[in-house]
């Protein structure tokens, strides 16, 4: 696949799947395994559930498990190179490609200020644009023959660069990832061919992308400050925003933030830690900068009460809901619990959220609890699920309920002991692959978490029972909720007044108010079911080639009649 | 876990798939005396835990020839892989292959059913009946099997394609007898109600209709229907239209269930750390007790008849913001010497910054958004597509005449050996990080025993698609991507992208209109 991913932004992998490898790292006894928890096998036979009808409770219980082999995190060994910037090695026997991940967490784009899209746009700027006296073609030809394909990443807290070479070839690789680094060129013609690609990405995302709108609306309205704009609010950039970025700021944020400074370069793979740090040392050697600009990140507050804030998608068929609060520091020993908590009431579709939601609100789909990390501050706490927009309302109603419910009635011991155990037994399952540890390890250095964070991880997640659940949670109210919602606003704004004013913005617009609706208490929160399609327009006339070679618009086929009322997408 | 599979051969531009040992000899399969004499017994009785006959041997086909290959500067590194086979007597294949690394285990079970099997005015019946696996069976009730996995650390594995159904999943090694207890259960005795199925038909309504929001989709599934058109079995949409999915009704959606989830219709594969002879007595007392059904024969889909001029199609997509052109050609089935070569072309053509597209239209004179290539791994006939997103309409024409350039230069000269050697560095580099995944390697072995019938086929096969050459690809290119055999999609946004979407798909809860008797046919 070519070009610009739709986002370049990457969504993190949660650290809890890095919480238990201190089994490994501390030399700590092995983790016992929990046993089979029998409350996960429902007791009762409902024959609408599922089963067979006829066989009484004649209910085989699932075989117990074999004898567990802990998952062992391979060492980790840490090394200062000479950069000033660190090396992380992981190394995993008989792999005969490495994993390497530079972590910048200087260049995340918390530090665009208020030139949203400015980190991104870098990023994609300095690996794409050639560097030294090698054009951009010469550049993806090189990590072609390599076998590598680089890539770029940037969160709120860093950007990464990332691939995998054949070990023999890891001097090559580190060599050009050091040109990439140091000297790119960031050439006008390059810098404005990302910036293009980036804008159309951004447009594409707002017309019909009902997750990173409801995630963008969020992220501002969590970290809305009165005075100032905090480096976590703008989730993306908008096209709006790309638009105003110039080449001058590309290679000032470049200057100022690709340094060696606070740099993590992880590599995981059949690799002496003492030979990496050699290659690494040659390699980066020439690579310099001052130390970044500090920066300053104010506690955010989320005001009590609801605030509702749309994303018209005029057409769309479904809502996306995101309602979130902000929670504890990831620092913070709470958060292990919250974390726990989160798993057991939300991690899946079989969970107290999901199942609740389903049988409450039937035109509901797919809620899900998550604890987004972020390496300063509170953490967003999120909860997510789709719906019909004809039940918007219902639907938003449901999920407040369960969130204010999950204080007063937390979840059971068994369920708490299902999610710790499915949280450490489950780490092999995550981290199955180099490239899930890499990621893992360059997870970490973006949080600034510390060296011994999957020890104390782990060691916090065995601690934790359903009473430091239940105390984390009633830490955790939803008294102040942003609840975000993407979808056609002319359908779904009516259905939410009656929880708050609604507050429509326009994703094409850069969210950009279009009206508020006031609160109506005698709104309903559901509507009928309503009916049939109208026609679609007519399609242009194509431009095709013909087999002469000429530029005049060849034959084509008609398009193909309208599809009837209900039965099907418009062709 | 939303897994996209390694389908059969798939190519996507940035990833090609392959993994194998260059040598066989790492390459296990268990035999005993008492092989062939073996003939399945429907209805048999269920044999006492433990009590297990000896393994059964599959013939061992023919060891794969070795490739032709010509002077090649780049080695391919050989993955040692060990594979086990097994067959009992309800005609349920099982591929065994340990790897002890990291202490998970997969299992991945592949039907032999899918869109392809289903009729006009019930498609999307594949998928409501892989959904429905989900829905209980005799000693699992409804969502408890995702709640058993989940809760031991699991996740699952599924996904639907035109001609296989796979179900699975992937859990630390201890919960191999679980998860081989889950499937057989859902084997032996799978609980399809009206209201399991008013269930899952309701929640497919909702995501179809989120599918259909995406841009891009319409012209997709445009695309596949015009590459394939006169064969029903290929041509629709693996995911099923809206009106056949409301409409679809218990007792064939039933009949589905019973005669193609069923055990001769199966591979079960696993991977990962485990004991082979521990697993295979698991297997034993878990799936002995599985039925044969009388019918469980999948018929081939009628042959696609063969094109003789260009098809062309515009659709305007109320939810893209930049024009795209899709190309599509009708290919040999994946698994062929063809298919190889044309799977080596699109990742040259397609596959990366580096490759030829990449470099004409992305570096060279910046004429396109992002250009995509792949094959989708099926039988019989495959999909090749390559997709470009244009910044405006004046960039399609151009666009369009780079990709036959491109072509063009191909069939004439062939890759270069930067070309080659870099292809395969990428196959190796791919083979290697799915291989180290159990899951990954569960796939590919099910989906090889299913599609060519022997799973230690995945031995040869990353040196078989390393091995292509310059000649062969030539050669496929001219004969297959030709104009006459091409299809084009344009996907043009709305005459005015910042006028909002004027159609939205119909609400997932509304009642859909009986299905047509006679549904149109596509012009040329």
């Amino acid at each position: 696949m070519t070009g610009a991913a739709p986002i370049a932004r990457r969504a993190r992998v949660t650290l809890l799947a890095a919480l238990a490898p201190a089994v490994a790292l501390s030399c700590s006894p092995p983790l016992p395994a929990e046993q089979p928890i029998k409350g996960l096998t429902i007791p009762v036979r409902d024959p609408a559930q599922g089963g067979a009808p006829d066989d009484g409770d004649a209910r085989e219980d699932p075989p117990d498990a074999d004898p567990a082999r802990p998952f062992v995190f391979p060492g980790v060994t840490r090394a200062r190179l000479g950069n000033g910037g660190d090396l992380v090695v992981a190394r995993l026997t008989g792999t005969a490609h490495v994993e390497v991940s530079l972590v910048l967490p200087a260049a995340g784009h918390a530090a665009d200020g208020d030139r949203s899209g400015l980190a991104t746009l870098t990023a994609a700027a300095v690996t794409s644009s050639g560097a030294g006296k090698a054009s951009a073609k010469e550049i993806a030809q090189r990590a072609a023959a390599l076998g590598l394909s680089l890539g770029v990443a940037t969160t709120a807290d860093a950007t990464t660069l990332s691939f995998a070479v054949p070990k023999a070839r890891l001097g090559e690789a580190m060599e050009l990832l050091s040109s990439v680094l140091r000297e790119p060129r960031l050439d006008d013609a390059a810098v404005t061919r990302e910036k293009r690609k980036q804008k159309a990405s951004r447009a594409a995302l707002a017309r019909g992308d009902a997750r990173w709108a409801t995630t963008m609306l969020l992220y501002r309205e969590l970290f809305k400050l009165p005075t100032s704009v905090h480096p976590y609010a703008s989730a993306d950039a908008t096209a709006q925003e790309v638009e105003k970025l110039t080449v001058a700021e590309v290679k000032a944020f470049h200057k100022q933030r690709w340094v060696p400074s606070g740099s993590v370069l992880v590599m995981v793979g059949d690799v002496d830690a003492a030979d990496a740090r050699v290659l690494a040392d040659r390699a980066l050697a020439s690579w310099k900068g001052a130390d970044p600009p500090a920066q300053s990140f104010t506690a955010p507050v989320v005001a009590d009460g609801v605030r509702i804030v749309v994303a018209d998608l005029p057409g769309a068929p479904t809502s996306e809901i995101a309602i979130g609060t902000l929670a504890v520091d990831r620092s913070d020993e709470a958060w292990t619990a919250l974390a726990v908590a989160t798993e057991a009431l939300g991690g899946a579709s079989t969970t107290r959220l999901a199942t609740t939601l389903a049988a409450s609100t039937p035109l509901s789909h797919r809620a899900r609890l998550l604890l987004p990390e972020v390496a300063r501050g509170p953490v967003p706490w999120v909860a997510r699920a789709t719906s019909e927009a004809r039940g918007t309302g219902l639907t938003v109603q449901a999920l407040l309920d369960e969130l204010r419910r999950a204080a007063e009635s937390p979840p059971s011991d068994t369920d708490v002991a299902a999610a710790r155990r499915r949280l450490l037994d489950g780490l092999g399952v995550r981290l199955r692959g180099p490239r899930d540890i890499a990621t893992t390890l360059a997870s970490a250095a973006e949080l600034r978490l510390p060296d011994d964070f999957a020890d104390r991880g782990a060691s916090q997640l065995r601690a934790t029972d359903g009473s430091a659940v239940a105390k984390a949670l009633r830490a955790s109210t939803f008294a102040g909720v942003i609840v975000a919602v993407a979808g056609d606003a002319a359908r779904i704004a009516p259905l939410l007044v009656r929880l708050g004013d609604v507050t429509v913005t326009s994703p094409e617009r850069g969210f950009e108010r279009v009206r508020t609706l006031p609160a109506d208490a005698q709104a309903p929160l559901e509507a009928a079911p309503s009916g049939a399609s109208p026609a679609p327009p007519p399609p242009r006339p194509p431009v095709t080639p013909d087999p002469t070679g000429s530029s005049a618009p060849a034959t084509s086929a008609p398009p193909p009649a309208p599809a009837p009322p209900s039965a099907g997408p418009p062709r | 876990m939303a897994l996209r599979p390694w389908l059969l051969g798939a190519v996507l531009a940035t990833t090609s798939l392959a993994a194998a040992d260059a040598t066989a000899t790492t390459v296990t399969a268990t035999a005993t005396k008492h092989a062939q004499k073996k003939k399945p017994k429907p209805g048999k009785t269920p044999k006492k835990h433990g009590d297990r006959p000896p393994p059964v041997h599959v013939p061992t086909p023919p060891a794969p020839a070795k490739p032709k290959v010509e002077a090649t500067p780049r080695q391919v590194r050989a993955l040692p892989i060990t594979v086990t086979r097994l067959l009992l007597d309800n005609g349920l294949r099982v591929v065994l292959s340990p790897d002890p690394r990291v202490p998970v285990v997969s299992v991945v079970v592949a039907y032999d059913a899918g869109s392809r099997d289903e009729d006009r005015g019930a498609t999307g019946t594949a998928l409501v009946a892989s959904r429905l696996l989900f829905q209980g069976s005799a000693n699992v009730l409804r969502g408890e099997h995702e709640r058993l996995v989940w809760g031991r650390g699991g996740e699952i594995v599924r996904a639907n394609e035109v001609d296989r159904t796979i179900v699975g999943g992937i859990a630390p090694s201890s919960e191999l007898p679980l998860l081989l207890w889950l499937e057989a259960d859902r084997m032996k005795s799978l609980t399809v109600t009206q209201d399991a199925l008013d269930t899952v038909k309701k929640a497919q309504l909702a995501a179809r209709a989120q599918e259909l929001s995406a841009p891009l989709t319409a012209g997709r599934e445009r695309l596949r229907e015009l590459v394939f058109q006169g064969s029903f079995a290929l041509e629709h949409d693996p995911r099923g239209a809206i009106a056949d999915l409301g409409a679809l009704r218990l007792d064939p959606v039933k009949a589905f269930c019973e005669t193609r989830l069923s055990a001769p219709n199966a591979v079960v594969a696993i991977a990962g750390d485990f004991d082979v002879d521990h697993a295979t007595q698991l297997v034993h007392r878990f799936f002995d007790t599985a039925k044969r059904p009388e019918r469980a024969e999948s018929k081939p889909p009628a042959p696609v008849p063969e094109q003789t001029s260009q098809r062309t199609a515009v659709l305007e997509d109320a939810h893209t913001r930049a024009p795209s052109v899709l190309f599509g050609w009708a290919i040999p089935a994946a698994g062929t010497e063809d298919h190889d070569a044309l799977g080596a072309a699109v990742s040259i053509l397609s596959g990366g910054p580096a490759s030829r597209l990449g470099q004409r239209l992305l570096l060279d004179k910046p004429l396109a958004l992002a250009v995509r290539g792949s094959t989708e791994g099926q039988r019989g006939m495959d999909l090749l597509s390559i997709e470009v997103d244009v910044e405006s309409d004046a960039a399609r024409l151009e666009a369009l005449r780079a990709v036959e350039a491109e072509l063009d230069a191909l069939a004439k000269s062939g890759p270069t050996d930067a070309e080659l050697d870099a292809y395969r560095a990428r196959l190796e580099a791919s083979a290697e990080s799915a291989m180290g995944r159990a899951d990954e390697r569960a796939l590919r072995l099910a989906e090889l025993e299913l599609s060519l019938g022997d799973a230690r086929l995945l031995a040869t096969e990353l040196p078989r698609r390393a091995g292509v050459t310059r000649e062969k690809i030539r050669a496929a290119v001219t004969r297959y991507l030709v104009p006459a055999r091409r299809t084009l999609v344009e996907v043009l946004p709305p005459r005015d992208a910042s006028d909002p979407p004027k159609k939205p798909a119909p609400p997932p809860s509304a009642p859909p209109p009986p299905p047509p008797k006679h549904p149109p046919r596509h012009k040329r």
